[in-house]
C-alpha cells in the first residue's frame, strides 16, 4: 500500500516542476489559435507574415492564408510569377484566401526582357479557383482569357484592366455579371455598338473614357459619385453629361476631366489661372444649369487647363422644371 | 453596483456601465438579473482585472462599435493605437498576453484588438528565431519543411 503522503507529493510536485522550468524562461502564457490569427491579421507586409510562417507548424498554418491574401504578383520574375500561379491553382483553399489580386504583365510594364509570356490557361485556372476575390487588377501582354473569366464565381468590388481588349463583347458581358462592382477602371473605348441596358447597379467611381462612361451610365440606376474621364474632347463630354444628369437626383459628384493638350493648342492661354496653372476651380456655375458649363469649350484662353473637377454635392431636379446645383466646388 | 470575483478570490466593485464594458458580464446580467452575489470569473486574476476594469473605466463612454464592420478592407486596417492606450498596454509582456486572453474571455473587442495590435506591432520587422523567442515556441519544422515554406514564399519576398 502506498502511503497518501507519497501520492500527495508527486500530485503537488507536477506544477511546482512546470513553474520552475518557466521561470527560467520568459513567462508568456500560450494563446488560443484564434487571438494568434487575429495578432497576424493585422499586419500588412508579406515579409513579415512570411517570418510568422518560418517560425513553427502551427504559425505556419494560420499565416498562410494571410500571405495569399492581398496579391501583388511579381511579373517581373517569370519563374517566381510561374511558381506562385502554379501553387495557387494546386491548392484551392489558398486560392480561396485569395482577395485582392494584381496581376499586371502588359505592354505599359514594356514587356521587360527576360519575361516570357505567361500562358493564360493558367491564370484562368488561377482565377476560377479565387471565388472569394473582391479585387482584380489584370494586364497580360495577350488578352485576357474571358471566356474562362466569365465562368468565375467571385464578385468583384474594383476592377482595373489594362490595355484594351480585343472583344468588347466578352468584356461587356463579364461586366454585366458583377454586379457589386464598386470602382471601375479601363481603357475601353466602347463596349457595344447597341445600346446598352442597365449595367453595374453599384458602381460608383469610373475612370476611363468618356464615350465608355456615357455607354454604362446613359441608363444606369444610379449615377457614380466620381468619374474620371479621359481621352475625350470636352464639348462631346458636357453635351452627354447633361443628358445623363436629366431628371436624376445627384449626390456629391466628382468629375474629373482630363483635357488633351491637343483640344486647346488652338486657344492662346490668356487666362490668368493664379495658383492653379494647370486646373480651373469652378466655385459657381453661372446660370445655375450644367448647359452654361459648355462656355467652357468655347471660351479662349484655356490652353493651360489640365483638369477641371466638378464637384455636385446636390443636383436636384425641381418641379417647376429648372434644375440647380445647390453646391459647386472643385 | 456589481461585484466581481476574481480566480485568487478578491472581489471587485464596479459600476454596472463599466462591467458591461464586457459582453460575457453584460449577457450574464441580462440572463440572472442583477442581485448582490458577485459574478465569479475564474480565468481571471486580480492583477489583470485590475487592469482591465481601468481600460474599461477610461473607455465607459466610447460609442458602441459599428456591428457590421467590413473585415474586407483590410487596407484600412491599421495597427495605431491611442495615446491613452499605448501607455495602457505598456506593461511587461507577460501582463500584456494575461489582458488578451482575459479580454477574449471576457469578450472586450475593443481591449482585445489593442492587444492584438501592440503585439502586431512588436512582429514587425522581426526575424523567424525572434519571433520564436517573443512567443516562447520552438522551431518544430523539419529541414525540407522549412525549405519548402521558404521557397514557396519567394514570391512574396520583396513586400
Amino acid at each position: 500500500m502506498i502511503p497518501a503522503t507519497e501520492v500527495c507529493f508527486v500530485i503537488y510536485s507536477f506544477p511546482a516542476t512546470l513553474s520552475s522550468s518557466s521561470s527560467q524562461q520568459p513567462a508568456v502564457p500560450g494563446l488560443p489559435s484564434e487571438i494568434y490569427l487575429a495578432i497576424f491579421e493585422h499586419l500588412r507586409s508579406t515579409r513579415d507574415l512570411s517570418s510568422i510562417a518560418l517560425a513553427c507548424c502551427l504559425f505556419s498554418r494560420l499565416a498562410r492564408p494571410l500571405i495569399y491574401r492581398d496579391i501583388i504578383a511579381p511579373t517581373t520574375n517569370t519563374p517566381r510569377l510561374l511558381s506562385l500561379l502554379t501553387t495557387l491553382a494546386a491548392d484551392r483553399a489558398l486560392a480561396h484566401a485569395v482577395r485582392r489580386f494584381h496581376l499586371v504583365h502588359g505592354p505599359e510594364h514594356g514587356f521587360l526582357t527576360g519575361i516570357l509570356h505567361i500562358d493564360s490557361e493558367i491564370v484562368a485556372l488561377v482565377l476560377l479557383a479565387m471565388d472569394n476575390l473582391i479585387e482584380l487588377e489584370i494586364g497580360l501582354p495577350n488578352d485576357v482569357p474571358w471566356d474562362m473569366l466569365r465562368m468565375c464565381s467571385f464578385r468583384l468590388r474594383e476592377f482595373t484592366l489594362h490595355g484594351a481588349t480585343a472583344d468588347a463583347e466578352q468584356l461587356l458581358q463579364f461586366l454585366e455579371h458583377q454586379e457589386d462592382l464598386i470602382a471601375l477602371q479601363m481603357r475601353q473605348a466602347e463596349l457595344s455598338t447597341q445600346p446598352l441596358k442597365p449595367i453595374l447597379p453599384a458602381l460608383r467611381r469610373f475612370v476611363g473614357r468618356s464615350a465608355t462612361a456615357r455607354q454604362i451610365w446613359l441608363n444606369a440606376p444610379r449615377f457614380p459619385a466620381e468619374m474620371v474621364l479621359t481621352n475625350e474632347a470636352v464639348t462631346g463630354t458636357f453635351s452627354w453629361l447633361g443628358q445623363v444628369m436629366d431628371d436624376r437626383i445627384i449626390e456629391d459628384l466628382k468629375i474629373h476631366i482630363a483635357f488633351p493638350p491637343t483640344v486647346f493648342r488652338a486657344f492662346p492661354s490668356e487666362v490668368s489661372l493664379g495658383n492653379y496653372p494647370t486646373s480651373w476651380l469652378v466655385k459657381d456655375l453661372p446660370n445655375s444649369d450644367l448647359g452654361s458649363f459648355l462656355f467652357l469649350s468655347h471660351a479662349a484662353g484655356l490652353g493651360a487647363l489640365r483638369a477641371v473637377v466638378l464637384y455636385f454635392a446636390e443636383y436636384l431636379h425641381r418641379p417647376d422644371g429648372h434644375k440647380r446645383f445647390s453646391k459647386c466646388d472643385a | 453596483m456589481i461585484n466581481l470575483t476574481t480566480s485568487d478570490n478578491e472581489t471587485f466593485t464596479v459600476d454596472k456601465k463599466v462591467a458591461e464594458k464586457s459582453v460575457l458580464i453584460k449577457n450574464m446580467l441580462e440572463d440572472v438579473g442583477e442581485s448582490d452575489q458577485a459574478i465569479p470569473l475564474p480565468n481571471v486574476t486580480a492583477s489583470v482585472l485590475k487592469k482591465v476594469l481601468e481600460w474599461c473605466e477610461h473607455h465607459k463612454d466610447d460609442p458602441a462599435p459599428p456591428e457590421n464592420e467590413d473585415k474586407d478592407d483590410t487596407r484600412k486596417r491599421t495597427t495605431d493605437i491611442s495615446e491613452w492606450d499605448q501607455k495602457f498596454i505598456a506593461v511587461d509582456q507577460e501582463m500584456l498576453f494575461e489582458i488578451i486572453l482575459a479580454a477574449n474571455y471576457l469578450d472586450i473587442k475593443a481591449l482585445l484588438d489593442v492587444g492584438c495590435k501592440t503585439v502586431a506591432n512588436m512582429i514587425k520587422g522581426k526575424t523567424p528565431e525572434e519571433i520564436r523567442k517573443l512567443f516562447n515556441i520552438v522551431n518544430d519544422f523539419t529541414p525540407e519543411e522549412e525549405a519548402q515554406i521558404k521557397k514557396e514564399n519567394e514570391w512574396a519576398e520583396d513586400r
